[in-house]
């Protein structure tokens, strides 16, 4: 048989397979579109996301969703319709009434793990420290350690809100900042990272229409970490977004993507990636477009001993086989090169989460695709690179008794002397849609092997998916994963070494 | 959405043709109706409403074909299509219809957009957001494919698949 005739035989075959009239309910879906609630959905659909899709960037877009529900209902959205809208179909089992209602969004005691005793897990004590509470209804989304031992976050609630804390243990909620919120009409404020240098507070996020489907890269500046002001408006900002900043020797470098990515995990807004740079977080530069950032967005970015490294995840649909890694490194947070040597990570369920250096190697974490074999689904990953983040190589992540292996993925990572120490959530492996379970893995030869730390009570129907070391011990920040669950809640966790 | 009503049959037949199964095809036209919708504000170029759509439509496609290879944790011959093809079920003597089945998600979106809707390859590139190199050598590993699978005798293969 010829090429040609295999052409002959399937114009013919599609010729003559005249079946498929469009459905009736298909119709009707179509004619009622316009009166279907946007922001719902988009609650719904990422919410319900097959659990082992879903990335630290998930778990905090499904909580920031969740709240844009709450602040509309609050006020902002007015004559926003309480009638749900035609299913999307494509959920057998939606969880009940999740984002339909606000009610449905507050805090519920019923699902949130209740604060347990502790025990020892490996080296340390787990506390949850908040579960329940006001608290418990912000996601997130960056913490940082301050000059003066104290603790700041960004957490989206109702709005954009400030966290501070002394001890990791106690937080304040800070009353909303205008400065902070001021964004044109219909717009939202999403603030997505943090970083402090030079005596200034600097976050990055982006303004956006309040369906999270189009807006602009933002930055902000403050003393305090209560009042911020809006960085200079920049042509940079344009149709992108910020997802992370760091401080440098000559000021902050920010990254993120060249086109809103949106809120749905198809990132259908995203051309690819971004960075900008300034000396004192005011004014922004945008670095040129360049090869490197082609196909991929960037979400996260740390100093290294020879610059920056950043990594993210590669945009769906962008590579007809394995996609290079998702992991750059810049001298000067402008020009950036991308990493390769990577197959099995990069790809839209696969993204790096973290990175970081250690001694004389670069370390990343994240979540890999497992070999068809053994079912093609995604499990806890890290990589190292010993040539400045130029070729990596895989490490070797303790996945626990059985097979296939639980799936999930490593998060965030953090120096736990004279090791690392990984966050992020595993599942069973059943390709059901299960509650995951939060976990934590540590390494102490440089990120080469990494093993499980035995699971916390604290740690079921959990995710994790940040790390803030305390210089004692470490803050994580998290939230419940359950399918199941009414409500999205968030979770703080503080791990102290045991006595 | 005047336009996505004046498409929605060929929409839903391209679903239908690339997931091999109604009812899925249905599930994802919708899904990427709301997609489309809420994107709308974002294409600038209202004029290209149809490839844009096709675009998000096979995206959809493509997403649901991706999980069902990744939900089905035992090894079968098809790599898509397992046995919940229902389309394909009704077909399954049928040795094109079967070799499809056989064909990766991305091989099997590009052969319906080249044969089945006609499309020349620079349109299925930027359908698809891939170099139209990517396609030609799609399209030829899948025909490849398609040729060996229609080269076997059927009673074999037939009886291979579950």
């Amino acid at each position: 048989v010829t090429d040609e005739r295999v052409e002959v035989e399937l114009r013919a075959w599609f010729a003559d397979r005249t079946d498929g009239d469009v459905p009736e309910s298909l119709q009707r879906y179509l004619a009622d579109l316009p009166s279907v609630e946007p922001r719902v959905d988009s609650v719904r659909r990422t919410g319900t996301a097959r659990p082992f899709d879903r990335s630290p960037r998930d778990v905090i877009r499904v909580l920031v969703a969740a709240a844009v529900v709450v602040a509309l209902a609050a006020g902002l959205g007015h004559g926003l319709s309480q009638r749900p809208g035609p299913s999307a179909g494509n959920v057998p089992s939606s969880p009940p009434s999740q984002g339909s209602m606000p009610s449905s969004v507050a805090p519920s005691t019923a699902v949130a793990p209740s604060p347990s005793p502790s025990v020892l897990a490996g080296p340390y004590r787990w506390d949850l420290v908040s579960s329940t509470g006001e608290l418990s209804t912000y996601a997130v989304v960056d913490a940082i350690r301050l000059h003066d031992d104290t603790y700041l976050a960004m957490a989206f609630g109702q709005e954009v809100r400030a966290l501070l804390s002394q001890d990791g243990r106690s937080w304040t909620i800070e009353p909303a900042d205008p400065g902070l919120l001021r964004a044109s009409t219909d717009h939202l404020s999403l603030v997505a990272g943090l970083a402090e240098g030079n005596d200034v507070l600097v976050a990055v996020g982006s303004s956006a229409l309040f369906d999270i489907s189009i807006g602009d890269a933002r930055a902000w500046t403050s003393s305090d970490g209560v009042r911020w002001q809006a960085a200079e408006p920049s042509k940079g900002f344009t149709d992108a977004a910020m997802e992370a900043v760091v401080a440098g020797p000559d000021g902050f470098v920010a990254v993120g993507s060249d086109g809103f990515p949106g809120a749905n995990t198809q990132l259908p807004g995203a051309h690819g990636a971004a960075a900008w740079t300034s000396m004192d977080g005011r004014s922004w530069t945008r670095a040129p477009a360049q090869a490197s950032f082609a196909d991929a967005i960037m979400t996260g970015v740390r100093r290294t001993p020879a610059g920056f490294v950043a990594w993210g995840q590669t945009l769906p649909f962008a590579h007809p086989g394995p996609p290079p890694p998702p992991i750059w490194t810049s001298a000067d947070g402008i020009r950036w090169v991308r990493g390769r040597g990577i197959s099995d990570a990069g790809g839209p369920g696969s993204p790096i989460s973290s990175a970081m250096s250690i001694g004389d190697r670069l370390v990343a974490v994240g979540t890999r695709r497992l070999p068809d074999a053994l079912g093609a689904g995604y499990a806890p990953g890290a990589w190292m690179s010993t040539d400045g983040g130029r070729t990596w190589s895989s490490a070797i992540v303790d996945e626990g008794p059985g097979m296939p292996p639980r799936s999930g993925g490593m998060f965030d990572l953090e120096v736990d002397k004279p090791g690392l120490i990984a966050v992020g959530r595993t599942e069973p492996p059943t390709g059901q849609e299960e509650p995951g379970s939060a976990a934590v893995w540590r390494s102490s030869d440089g990120g080469v092997t990494w093993v499980a730390v035995p699971d916390d009570p604290s740690f079921a129907r959990a995710a994790m998916s940040r790390i803030v070391a305390t210089g004692t011990g470490f803050i994580v920040f998290g939230a419940v994963d359950d399918p199941n669950a009414a409500a999205n809640v968030a979770l703080i966790w503080v791990a102290e070494k045991a006595p | 959405m005047r336009l996505a009503e004046a498409s929605l049959a060929t929409s839903y037949r391209l679903a239908a043709h690339v997931l091999g199964d109604p009812a899925e095809a249905e599930d994802a036209t919708q899904e990427a109706l709301l997609l489309a919708w809420r994107g709308w504000p974002l294409l600038r170029d209202r004029e290209r409403f149809g490839a844009w759509f096709d675009r998000i439509l096979v995206n959809a496609c493509y997403e649901r074909l991706r999980r069902r290879r990744r939900s089905s944790t035992v090894a079968m011959p098809a790599e898509v299509g397992g046995g919940r093809d229902e389309l394909g079920a009704s077909v399954a003597r049928d040795v094109v219809g079967r070799a499809l089945q056989g064909l990766t998600a991305e091989q099997r979106i590009v052969v319906v957009l080249r044969y089945w809707r006609d499309l020349p390859i620079e349109e299925i590139a930027e359908r698809l957001g891939i170099p139209s190199g990517t396609v030609r050598s799609r399209l030829h590993y899948a025909l490849e494919a398609l040729r060996a699978d229609i080269d076997r005798p059927p009673s074999h293969s037939v009886e291979v698949l579950p």
